[in-house]
């Protein structure tokens, strides 16, 4: 397993792809950064944080979508993950070692989307006082559960399917099916924490997301203040359904590529 | 026996209600070039894709180095490489590229190992290049530089030379002889087109509609495409003798019915009846035998399968 993991992170680092979702998500970031925050009076590291929370929840599904689709079916569209099983690796290290580096890949990624610009303007405008850094640092590290949740229910998709370009087109429907749904869940549960954790791009958003805005006093003058910090008990329910999630999702997908016959 | 190093047993593959390979049993010896000989779609890829793991069989079961469990398989694997359908390449990568990945992936300490297979196929100075800008036959000679880079001691190639020009063909059957003899890997070949494996294989596998139809090694095929003369006279017995001792003929077979079939100096039939007449043998046929390869291959896998094959490689030809 350990030398699929090698050969999959060498393949990565000389793929072209890796790097251009990488330029995309950071380049949409930026976009998103300029239009909204860039040259405002209140720009600082936390207010970043929450601003771009929103932005995160609904572009990180798209990047983990396409990194788990490329490291997952890629090798099988193109035959090559065969020629693992025939150099005699088990069918399930094939599989651990691709859902390792899937899970490796989209985490650094999330943390490189978050903590980087957050860091680089907390650097330059101080951290300021719309949120305190430990909610941030709470919802950030609670949220990459989900985050794996998702990557595993992509990884599914991807063992299932055999096709990134597949696994592309059916990730989209099945997003915007969840937005829609989760959409509805809220309106007809409003106010219940329990129907988040059904969904992982539900529990995603209600854990990174602050929710209830309002503006306090500090420096002479009015600034946007988060009024509702994240309950540590919410962030530990959320990671026990991102963890129960990762362990569904990663069983259906081995089931399903267990016995497949290989193309 | 013990020289024994693969065998399948009733392998079967079911697709729905389709079989795809029927009960397939045989046995591969070490230092053996095999040959699967097969038309199109008779089900050479699957039982080398059986053999690989790649494909779950319906049925039956297969033993390699003395396992016959999955672990142990997949432990037998590790000691053979394959080359089937798809060369190995991922074509964005350069050859080198895509060698360091299966170096890694197959775990493999020695660097230099790369630098010798890519000479040994004739692609050291292409190691730069993009995979997606090989021909097909650079993409062949890839696929069995992976295959060589483990020093296999089983390789099971998937019509290997498709797609190369008859320089390349010549130079993969040289490179894989070469493996044989020196570093005695043995080798299971499948191929559609029996010439392109008479020159390379010590035994054969005949395939037709996922059943092996005969397994024949390259002495019996080549005796029994050999030109020969089959004699039979009114004292059969007496003839291997008068054969051997008058004429001086020792490469000659004594058939179930007495009759003998002779390999050599086939074209003395007069000095031959004379002489039987001489020693009071009546000769009542002498009849001139001169199948060939193709046509053995047509008669037992079938002159339309084979006829098909032909036409989709002429067509394939003139596409190119």
């Amino acid at each position: 397993m350990f030398n699929v993991i090698k050969a999959q992170i060498y393949q990565l680092s000389r793929s072209i792809s890796t790097y251009i979702i990488l330029i995309v998500s950071a380049a949409i970031l930026v976009l998103f950064f300029a239009a909204e925050g860039f040259g405002s009076e209140q720009l600082n590291g936390s207010c970043f944080a929450v601003n771009s929370a929103e932005m995160y929840s609904a572009c990180l599904p798209m990047f983990v979508m396409l990194y788990t689709a490329i490291i997952c079916a890629g090798d099988m569209k193109d035959k090559t993950m065969n020629y693992e099983m025939l150099s005699g690796t088990k069918r399930i290290y094939v599989y651990c070692g691709r859902i390792i580096v899937s899970l490796l890949v989209n985490t650094l990624l999330t943390v490189i989307l978050f903590a980087v610009p957050t860091l680089i303007i907390s650097a330059i405008y101080g951290w300021g006082y719309t949120v305190p850094v430990s909610d941030v640092t709470l919802r950030w590290v609670s949220a990459l559960l989900p985050i794996m949740r998702l990557t595993m229910f992509y990884a599914m998709v991807s063992f299932i399917f055999k096709s990134p370009v597949l696994v592309c087109a059916l990730g989209y429907v099945l997003t915007f099916l969840e937005m829609i749904l989760s959409l509805f869940i809220q309106e007809m549960f409003s106010g219940k924490i329990i129907p988040m954790y059904c969904l992982s791009l539900y529990n995603m958003t209600t854990l990174l997301c602050p929710e209830n805005y309002g503006y306090g006093f500090a420096e002479e003058k009015d600034i946007m203040v988060v009024k509702d910090l994240l309950r540590t008990s919410t962030a530990l329910h959320g990671m026990a359904s991102g963890m129960l999630g990762i362990v569904i999702f990663g069983v259906l997908g081995y089931l399903a590529f267990r016995k497949k016959d290989m193309g | 026996m013990s020289d024994t190093i693969m065998t399948a047993s009733s392998l079967t593959k079911q697709y729905m209600k389709n079989t795809v390979v029927k009960e397939v049993s045989f046995k591969i010896r070490k230092g053996m070039i095999c040959g699967l000989v097969g038309p199109n779609g008779a089900g050479k890829t699957t039982i080398m894709k059986m053999l690989g793991g790649l494909t779950i069989p319906t049925s039956g079961s297969m033993e390699i180095f003395g396992e016959r469990d999955e672990k142990g398989l997949a432990h037998s694997r590790s000691r053979m490489s394959f080359m089937i359908e798809t060369p190995y390449a991922k074509q964005n990568m350069t050859a080198m590229q895509n060698m360091e990945k299966l170096r890694l992936q197959k775990g493999l300490p020695d660097k230099g190992r790369i630098k010798e297979v890519l000479e040994m196929v004739g692609l050291a100075d292409k190691g730069k290049k993009v995979v997606k800008n090989f021909s097909l036959g650079m993409k062949q000679r890839l696929g069995i530089a992976g295959a060589m880079l483990t020093k296999p001691e089983i390789m099971v190639l998937d019509e290997p030379v498709n797609g190369l020009d008859p320089e390349g063909i010549v130079e993969i059957r040289e490179l894989l002889l070469k493996l044989n003899r020196e570093e005695h890997v043995t080798i299971l070949i499948s191929s559609h087109l029996l010439s392109e494996l008479s020159l390379l294989c010590t035994d054969y596998l005949f395939i037709r509609h996922g059943e092996i139809v005969q397994d024949i090694s390259a002495d019996d095929l080549k005796r029994t495409c050999h030109e020969y003369l089959r004699i039979s006279t009114d004292n059969n017995s007496l003839m291997p003798a008068v054969l051997e001792n008058k004429l001086g003929l020792k490469d000659f077979t004594v058939q179930k019915d007495g009759s003998v079939h002779l390999y050599e100096k086939t074209e003395d039939i007069r000095l031959i009846s004379k002489t039987l007449f001489e020693n009071n043998i009546i000769p009542t046929e002498i009849h001139m035998h001169d199948a060939n390869l193709e046509e053995y291959y047509m008669k037992l896998v079938g002159d339309d399968d084979v006829q098909r094959d032909k036409s989709a490689d002429i067509s394939a030809v003139k596409k190119h």
